[in-house]
């Protein structure tokens, strides 16, 4: 084989991967999402943005993994760590729960496993409420 | 030209990876009270056992069919090193033993942000539900499903690199794509077909490669894919391939697969469907180069279904009986080149059927029985005839009781 051609190859399929993780990351905004910051092991999420939601997934830079929050049918909230329990990788949302690409684990949406092979609920935080924000206490998870 | 291409491929990725690349200061870390350190090591595993009654021969056989030690490592919040050390059959370097030691996998994973991610390394990609998904507590039966042992080679994992993440337009759907190497066409043997052709990260050739992809969309209690696979199977250097006529260009004397599947998983029933396609189009030069009988063609797949007994009488239950049937068919000589043998033999149907129960998360009990029908063996290739080796059965049935364990 042609040592020009087999270059030619293995470089346009790598512009093609490439080019489908860029255009998938940058032209489309990842929907439910909000960026925060912690701070004293807190996360606050403004009320506003939870408005008319049952789901928001809340993102910071100083942590691994975004934080899966809830409201449930009597509108309570519930907020877990989307890592998922059986070998740390990350948990992604559907519409029938949380579900861990690697091996196939499944949660409900308030953690707890409805599907091996995790063996542990996801690690929840107990979350509060005052008139504007909606905190995430981040220390007792 | 070339050179331009492979510059511009290797700065996109390098920017994707440090532009969304998420590192965390040990401040940070302490701060967010989840990771009192940035690295971290992580040790797991599974296997599983079995003893199965051959009810035409007659005998019985135990098996330690597998114990798997895996480890991992997160070098920083963006890196972490994957790997898993396979022990098969129990004994490795006795003579009598059909033991076999192998890295099952063995990559690093370079996060690009919270969703996306690379893999380099020795990898399984994601093809069929077994590839990815095959601890023993995943699937019912002690045997994994014949289908993807046979026609999708499971577990299938080459060198290569590959990329994952959501696609943001539709929640629940997921892609992957990836490029490893090829496969050895000089290795494939008829009945299993490319199955004996997979590198597995031992000396690879990489002069000839493949693309393999695959779409993953979860909604509600169901779960769609679809995935693919092209690639070349003749990595030779250029003497040899003259010499046994073979086109060993990148994607040369290729093997394409296609497969799909979907699962339903209910609180009390699961369904579980799958088809798949193996295409060799160059099976003819392959048997004129190697005698080895490449079919074309191959096809299989099996439905299977699944009630969760425990359920019905207490629906918060932990532990579960499962009861489950399986239907697979499979040919694994769809479509014969000019120059190959049929052989009906490879023509198969399994019925399985059985029940599990998992007293607690992570360890399951299984029996079950497995009625295996086929085609009459060709006997211009049986090369031992008996008492050599043992007589053909084109009906037989197994019954297996067995463990496995994942953690």
């Amino acid at each position: 084989m042609e040592r020009r051609k087999f270059i030619k190859d293995t470089c346009q399929l790598c512009m093609a991967a490439s080019f489908i993780a860029i255009l998938n990351k940058g032209c489309i905004p990842a929907e439910g999402v909000f960026s925060s910051t912690v701070e004293n092991n807190k996360m606050m999420i403004p009320l506003t943005e939870l408005s008319g939601k049952n789901y928001l997934l809340a993102r910071s830079k100083q942590l691994a993994f975004d934080i899966f929050i809830h409201k449930n049918k009597n509108d309570n909230y519930t907020a877990v760590l989307m890592k998922c329990s059986h070998r740390d990788a990350p948990v992604h949302y559907t519409t029938g729960g949380l579900v861990c690409h690697e091996h196939g684990s499944r949660f409900d949406f308030e953690g707890a496993v409805t599907k091996e092979p995790a063996e542990t609920p996801l690690t929840k935080f107990p979350v509060t409420l005052n008139t504007t924000h909606l905190i995430i206490n981040l220390k007792n998870g | 030209m070339s050179r331009y291409i492979a510059v511009i491929s290797l700065f996109l990725l390098f920017q994707a990876s440090y532009t969304h690349g998420q590192i965390l200061t040990q401040e940070d870390s302490l701060n967010a009270g989840l990771m009192p350190k940035e690295r971290a090591t992580v040790i797991s595993g599974y296997g599983e056992a079995k003893i199965s009654y051959d009810t035409q021969l007659k005998t019985a056989t135990g098996n330690l069919t597998r114990a798997v030690l895996f480890v991992g490592h997160r070098f920083n919040n963006s890196i972490a090193l994957f790997s898993e050390i396979e022990l098969e059959n129990a004994v490795v370097g006795e003579e009598s033993s059909a033991g076999e030691l192998s890295l099952e996998q063995l990559f690093i994973k370079f996060n690009i942000n919270k969703d996306h991610y690379i893999t380099a390394g020795l990898f399984l990609p994601r093809i069929g539900i077994i590839n990815e998904n095959h601890l023993p507590n995943t699937y019912y039966g002690n045997d994994r499903p014949f289908t993807e042992q046979l026609v999708l080679p499971a577990t299938w994992r080459e060198l290569g690199v590959g990329i994952y993440g959501p696609i943001n337009l539709v929640t629940g759907l997921n892609y992957s794509a990836a490029i490893v190497n090829g496969l050895n066409s000089a290795a494939f043997v008829n009945g299993t077909g490319v199955r004996e052709g997979r590198y597995l990260g031992s000396n690879a050739s990489f002069t000839s490669l493949a693309f393999t992809g695959a779409l993953l969309y979860y909604t509600g209690d169901f779960r769609f894919q679809v995935s693919g696979y092209y690639g070349g199977s003749a990595g030779l250097a250029q003497r040899q391939a003259d010499s046994l006529q073979l086109d060993n260009s990148t994607f040369g004397t290729p093997v394409g697969l296609v497969e799909a599947n979907a699962k339903y998983s209910g609180k009390y029933f699961s369904v579980t469907a799958l088809a798949s396609y193996v295409t060799i189009p160059d099976a003819y030069e392959i048997n004129r180069a190697y005698a080895n009988n490449t079919p074309e063609a191959m096809t299989g797949g099996y439905v299977e279904a699944a009630v969760n007994v425990l359920k019905f009488f207490n629906a918060e239950t932990k532990r579960s009986v499962n009861y489950f049937a399986r239907y697979e068919i499979m040919n694994l000589n769809q479509i014969v080149a000019d120059n190959g043998i049929v052989n009906d033999a490879n023509e198969k149907n399994y019925f399985v059927t059985g029940i599990e129960y998992k007293p607690v998360s992570g360890v399951v009990i299984k029996c079950d029985y497995v009625f295996r029908t086929t085609g009459e063996q060709n006997p211009d290739l049986i090369i031992n005839p008996f008492p050599q080796a043992q007589p053909y059965y084109t009906d037989n049935g197994f019954f297996n009781i067995g463990l496995g364990y994942s953690f």
